[in-house]
């Protein structure tokens, strides 16, 4: 790949997007953001780089998105979706039209921001529909990430979620017994920018995480803000958050946990899927810090 | 110089054209009935074929008669191309068969590209132990299977099934899979050890179809505009256009013989009613294994001989699901089969033999909606039609040709210039179908697992000939078994002939519940490959 790269970057302003794209445009690489909203300075990455565009995974991509790109890396997810039908018609066929676009536009490379979520057995409507956009990229020649749970300063997502609970002062522990695999945001970034610029990429799914499993009170207790005030760490059984959770977005609720990301961490992938292949890779995934 | 005549344009057809057309000293000419399809599906089919999506599928509704015709309430629905049935249409190959009411008559097409224009498009060699019962070794199969992988599309993916039956070619991936499809294979992953201590596996389709050109239309079950699905019509119009074989069409043969020097066939012009014949050094017959029975008993002059073939019967039902995916008619996946089940009945831990089931899932197509009661068109049960088609698949499954019952084929009267009269009837079910119900229990026993819970009551048995799996009239001879008057040797002859070869599934001395037809193609080339090597001089002609 040439040094002189633009990489387009989905979901720019997500917590992912955002981390990779800051990575990207450090090292010099152009990179434009796709999102659904510009920001107000007009590149949404921090740097002076070109401008974003508009780009929203429910709607056919406008003709000149790609345009100019040389590698497309795809975070954008739309997460605020419950239901199956909603998350395959947005994410699932926008992956898939993307994915056609950036075969006709000629952009070199795809590089799909999956999740450890998504593992041959999960029965979790997200680790589903992200195996059938895998399927979709790597048919198409492109490189997929499965990243685990992603921490680091500002942490967002699934991470971001767990932060905001443990401010409680009793916080429940739905899944005691689970482990989830760990990975830094800046381990995250620098394999994706080992995917960008490498020539080649490997035809399977990459896990991307330390391959020792972190217990989930452990996850929870490493998040609590260190604010001096005491809490209480409480067992409650999963089926009935779950019970709960679907019921709310049954009657419409707009919840901060999804009832679908529950099972993530109830049922999480069983092993780093390809670790030889991201270590042959030269990649180095730090340790969960206890 | 060489010459070669093959009769019919199938799947066998175009396998051992294959192997002819390779060889420039063999000259090549195909005699053929080759009934295409008519001026105003043809235009039809134009139109379709300049549109993209989703232009394409508003216009493919005007297709007139588009959809599979339902032969009855009880029976899979008639496959259309475009809108025609073509390739069940009589051109003067179905005059004179008669059928039991428990037999389809429609089992020779007289279509350029026999029925492979409206097939599964499922392309799975057989497993070594099917080869057990042959006089033919897996392993002097094996380049034949990869001959016409070279020539024939393949997409697939490697998992389970793909180790059980090894891709003769890396496969080309599949298109997008529907949402039940990816579920099913990701319970089948979450379950696999419980599932295959069944005798149960689990896989995707291997398809013949030019996947990564596929623009997901959904239009796969009436024809896809873009002939990315394999019809050995395309293997013809590449041979005929590079000019490695002259082309017949508009001919009933009804008659082939020997005489000292050749072989010689005796044809009618179906347009002008004209007799010609045509004579060459080898003749290799590929009418499809009925069309094949009756030519070979009437030019033999055997009357009221009942001849049997083994079919792989086929059966097919509704599996329903617990847990719903999308309404599938919003989406636009392919409509090909997308995953197989494959049930070994035989010994427990003894590995897959060729006591095997297989089940090819079908997702959604426009012909469910219509094949559902009428009610559930009505505006008040589209709530509960939708949660219906959110869980439906279509399973469609085949016995081995041992535990089906036989096809019985007599000709009962020979008609002078003509093809003889052909009676059709199929034999009795083994009491109890043990092995069908076997297969149903693992299928029962595995559907908590991988949420597929087929629905048994719904089961239909498909009328006899219509898995068009089905072969063996004159089966290829055990090794040492001595020539009897209708077994054939391995290159397919009958001991009342030396330059006639049956090359298509009327020389299977078995036919396995497995796909068919890379096998009928794959052996096809191989008794026309090893036939070359008895070829005497003799030009193809007119006379």
């Amino acid at each position: 790949m040439s040094p002189s790269l633009t990489v387009g970057v989905t979901g720019a302003q997500g917590y992912v997007g955002s981390v990779i794209g800051r990575a990207l445009s450090a090292v010099g690489i152009g990179v434009v953001p796709l999102v659904r909203t510009a920001p107000p300075n007009g590149a949404g990455t921090g740097g002076d780089g070109p401008a974003s565009r508009h780009y929203d995974l429910s709607e056919a991509p406008g003709t000149g998105l790609l345009e100019g790109l040389d590698v497309l890396v795809h975070c954008a997810w739309d997460m605020r979706l419950t239901r199956y039908a909603d998350i395959w018609r947005v994410n699932v066929e926008g992956t898939n039209r993307l994915v056609a676009m950036a075969k006709q536009a000629g952009t070199a490379r795809v590089v799909f921001i999956s999740s450890m979520s998504a593992y041959g057995g999960t029965s979790q409507i997200y680790g589903l529909t992200k195996l059938a956009c895998e399927r979709v990229v790597l048919a198409s020649g492109g490189a997929v990430l499965r990243p685990g749970l992603v921490y680091g300063t500002g942490a967002g997502g699934m991470i971001g979620n767990l932060g905001k609970l443990s401010r409680f002062p009793v916080v429940p522990v739905i899944a005691r017994r689970g482990a989830q695999f760990m990975v830094h945001e800046d381990d995250l970034a620098a394999s994706v920018l080992k995917l960008v610029t490498s020539d080649e990429v490997p035809a399977v799914p990459l896990g991307l995480a330390h391959p020792d499993p972190v217990p989930f009170e452990y996850i929870l207790r490493a998040t609590t803000s260190q604010d001096g005030k005491r809490r209480r760490y409480v067992s409650v059984p999963w089926p009935a958050v779950y019970i709960g959770l679907r019921a709310g977005e049954a009657v419409g609720l707009r919840l901060p946990f999804r009832s679908d990301s529950l099972l993530g961490l109830i049922r999480p992938a069983p092993s780093v899927a390809n670790a030889d292949v991201v270590r042959a890779m030269g990649l180095r995934l730090r340790p969960f810090p206890r | 110089m060489r010459s070669a005549l093959i009769i019919g344009s199938g799947p066998a057809a175009a396998g051992a054209a294959l192997a002819l057309a390779a060889r420039p000293a063999v000259k090549v000419t195909v005699l053929d009935v080759g009934a295409e399809l008519d001026p105003e599906h043809g235009a039809a089919f134009d139109r379709l074929a300049a549109m993209a999506p989703p232009e394409l599928e508003a216009l493919a509704h005007e297709v007139p008669n588009n959809e599979p015709a339902a032969r009855s309430r009880r029976q899979l629905p008639e496959k259309k191309v475009y809108g025609s049935g073509f390739p069940f249409a009589d051109n003067g190959q179905l005059r004179g068969v008669h059928s039991s009411e428990a037999t389809s008559s429609a089992l020779i097409s007289g279509a350029y590209g026999g029925f492979s224009n409206v097939w599964g498009a499922q392309l799975m060699p057989f497993i070594d132990a099917s080869f057990d019962m042959w006089p033919i070794s897996a392993a002097e199969m094996r380049c034949h299977y990869r001959a016409i992988c070279e020539q024939v599309p393949i997409s697939g993916e490697e998992d389970d099934l793909s180790e059980l039956f090894p891709h003769p070619k890396d496969p080309s991936p599949l298109p997008p899979l529907s949402p039940r499809t990816v579920m099913v294979l990701s319970n089948y992953a979450r379950h696999r050890e419980r599932i295959r201590k069944l005798g149960v596996t689990v896989g995707h389709a291997t398809l013949a179809f030019r996947a990564a050109s596929c623009v997901r239309c959904g239009l796969c079950m009436t024809g896809c505009p873009y002939s990315l699905i394999y019809s050995s019509s395309q293997t013809f119009d590449e041979l005929r256009l590079a000019k490695k074989l002259d082309y017949h069409g508009g001919l009933v043969v009804y008659r082939v013989e020997e005489t000292a020097e050749s072989a010689v066939v005796h044809a009618v012009e179906a347009r002008s009613g004209n007799h010609v014949e045509f004579a060459a050094d080898r003749v290799y017959v590929a009418c499809g294994a009925i069309g094949t029975t009756r030519l070979v008993l009437g030019s033999l002059g055997l009357v009221d001989r009942e001849v049997t073939l083994g079919e792989s019967v086929q059966f097919f039902f509704p599996s329903l699901s617990v847990r719903a995916a999308p309404d599938p008619r919003n989406l636009h996946d392919f409509t090909l089969g997308q995953f197989n089940v494959v049930i070994d009945y035989g010994s427990p831990g003894a590995g897959l033999g060729a006591d095997h089931s297989q089940v090819q899932f079908y997702p959604y197509n426009p012909s469910v909606s219509q094949a559902l009661p009428r009610f559930m068109s009505a505006k008040l049960a589209a709530p509960v039609n939708a949660q219906l088609l959110s869980r439906l698949t279509i399973g469609l499954g085949y016995l081995p040709s041992w535990a089906s019952p036989r096809l019985r084929a007599k000709v009962t009267s020979l008609l002078p210039g003509g093809l003889p009269s052909l009676e059709l009837g199929q034999g009795e079910w083994p009491p109890g179908r043990p092995v069908l119900n076997k297969v149903l229990s693992k299928l029962l026993r595995s559907a908590g697992s991988l949420d597929l819970w087929p629905i048994i009551p719904q089961l239909t048995l498909a009328r006899g000939g219509l898995s068009y799996h089905f072969g063996g009239s004159f089966p290829h001879r055990a090794r040492s078994a001595a020539p009897s008057a209708l077994t054939t040797d391995r290159v397919g002859r009958l001991p009342a002939w030396s330059r006639v070869h049956l090359v298509d599934g009327s020389v299977f001395p078995t036919v396995p519940a497995t796909t068919f037809v890379l096998t009928l193609m794959a052996n096809a080339h191989r008794i026309a490959s090893e036939s070359l090597a008895l070829s005497d001089e003799h030009v193809a002609a007119p006379r």
